[in-house]
């Protein structure tokens, strides 16, 4: 064995298999340096062992007993929910989704026969006795787009058509712009 | 009254019984907070990593195999938490600065009192400066005097490398405890000579 391997071999010596220590053996015989190397390095894992032998104990056992098992519940309700409540949760709320779609869908039939029932309030030969000037399917479009109290600066529409009987009236005007802007 | 085995309170745990996981975690806490202690050299790190050890273990519990000991599976879940906080923060926690062991059980005299405080303070520093790869095998081996197979086993590491971090640890620690005594020959000659 030569110098250079002998180190690895005397820091690892509680490593070593019985041939190779016999190897390590036959070498510090017969060099002083290796063997002073040898020495110094046990002397310091004793020191080391010594020195760090004692085992550091918790100051109040009790404590972390108490701080470990509250963690551990608290992790336990986590996973409780998180594995168990939610596939719970998800059916409930596919139905609750299913009750809310068609409560919405009712609301919006409902709107729309309103919408219908309001548009049929004013009807065709009513607009055509007020409002002559105004093409009668136009303001249909306009009562079921809009709704039936949509403000042109101030009166409602329908009141606006019904007082709408001079096309030069500056009110009318208005009337017949709002119109034609939804057409 | 014998005590239950591990075995058996794991069991009971497993049924949901949460003061046999206590039983559990007052027969090893002692043993995980010192392991974890020696990896990190901090207390309060130290309990952190207690209770997320125990945490673990218990939502791991029923992937405990009966036929290695308990003692086996925290080794490893100590390490690893240990070695993944060393990695994290390894200019914040205690490789500078690690705390001083309080216990001292075999006191002499004042002044050897104040040696083997001093040596203690000063060796868990070194091994602070170890690498986390380092730190782990060197607290196993020497330590803890783990065969290298266990530590092999805890580490996911084979024999070899062990082998080789083992060699670097000491011999780093060999230089650094050379140095110290460089410097602190005469001081420390002082104190016993009164």
């Amino acid at each position: 064995m030569k110098c250079r391997n002998a180190e690895r071999a005397i820091y690892l010596y509680p490593e070593l298999n019985d041939r190779e220590r016999t190897v390590l053996d036959n070498h510090l015989a017969g060099c002083a340096s290796c063997r002073a190397v040898f020495d110094r390095v046990q002397r310091e894992r004793n020191l080391i062992f010594s020195s760090l032998r004692v085992r550091e104990v918790p100051d109040n056992e009790s404590d972390l007993t108490d701080r470990i098992m509250n963690g551990v519940m608290l992790d336990r309700r986590t996973v409780t929910t998180t594995r168990h409540a939610w596939p719970g949760l998800i059916p409930s709320l596919r139905w609750s989704m299913a009750v809310v779609s068609v409560v919405l869908v009712i609301m919006f039939i409902a709107e729309q026969r309103v919408g219908i029932t309001q548009t049929a309030e004013v009807s065709v030969t009513e607009l055509d006795t007020y409002a002559p000037r105004l093409n009668s399917t136009l303001f249909l479009k306009s009562l079921t787009t809009a709704g039936s109290e949509v403000a042109v600066n101030g009166p409602s529409l329908k009141d606006c058509i019904i007082n709408c009987t001079d096309p030069s009236d500056p009110a009318c005007l208005d009337c017949l712009t709002y119109m034609k802007k939804l057409n | 009254m014998t005590a239950e085995t591990d075995r058996k309170l794991i069991d009971r745990a497993l049924q949901g019984n949460a003061l046999s996981f206590r039983h559990l975690v007052e027969r090893h806490q002692s043993f995980v907070y010192s392991l974890a202690f020696r990896l990190v050299g901090n207390r309060d790190d130290a309990k952190d990593i207690t209770q997320e050890a125990f945490i673990r273990l218990w939502r791991n519990l029923n992937r405990y195999n009966p036929d290695n000991k308990l003692t086996t599976w925290l080794y490893r879940i100590v390490t690893n938490l240990s070695l993944d906080m060393l990695k994290s923060a390894r200019n914040k926690y205690s490789i500078r600065n690690p705390e001083a062991h309080d216990d001292v059980p075999v006191r002499h005299t004042a002044d050897q009192y104040l040696i083997e405080t001093e040596l203690r303070t000063v060796v868990s520093m070194m091994a602070s400066l170890l690498t986390p790869k380092q730190k782990a095998v060197f607290v196993l081996r020497d330590l803890e005097e783990l065969t290298v197979d266990e530590v092999s086993e805890i580490l996911s590491m084979s024999p070899g490398k062990i082998k080789s971090n083992l060699f670097l640890a000491r011999k780093r620690m060999s230089e650094l405890i050379k140095s110290y005594y460089e410097i602190k020959k005469p001081v420390t000659d002082e104190v016993q000579k009164r």
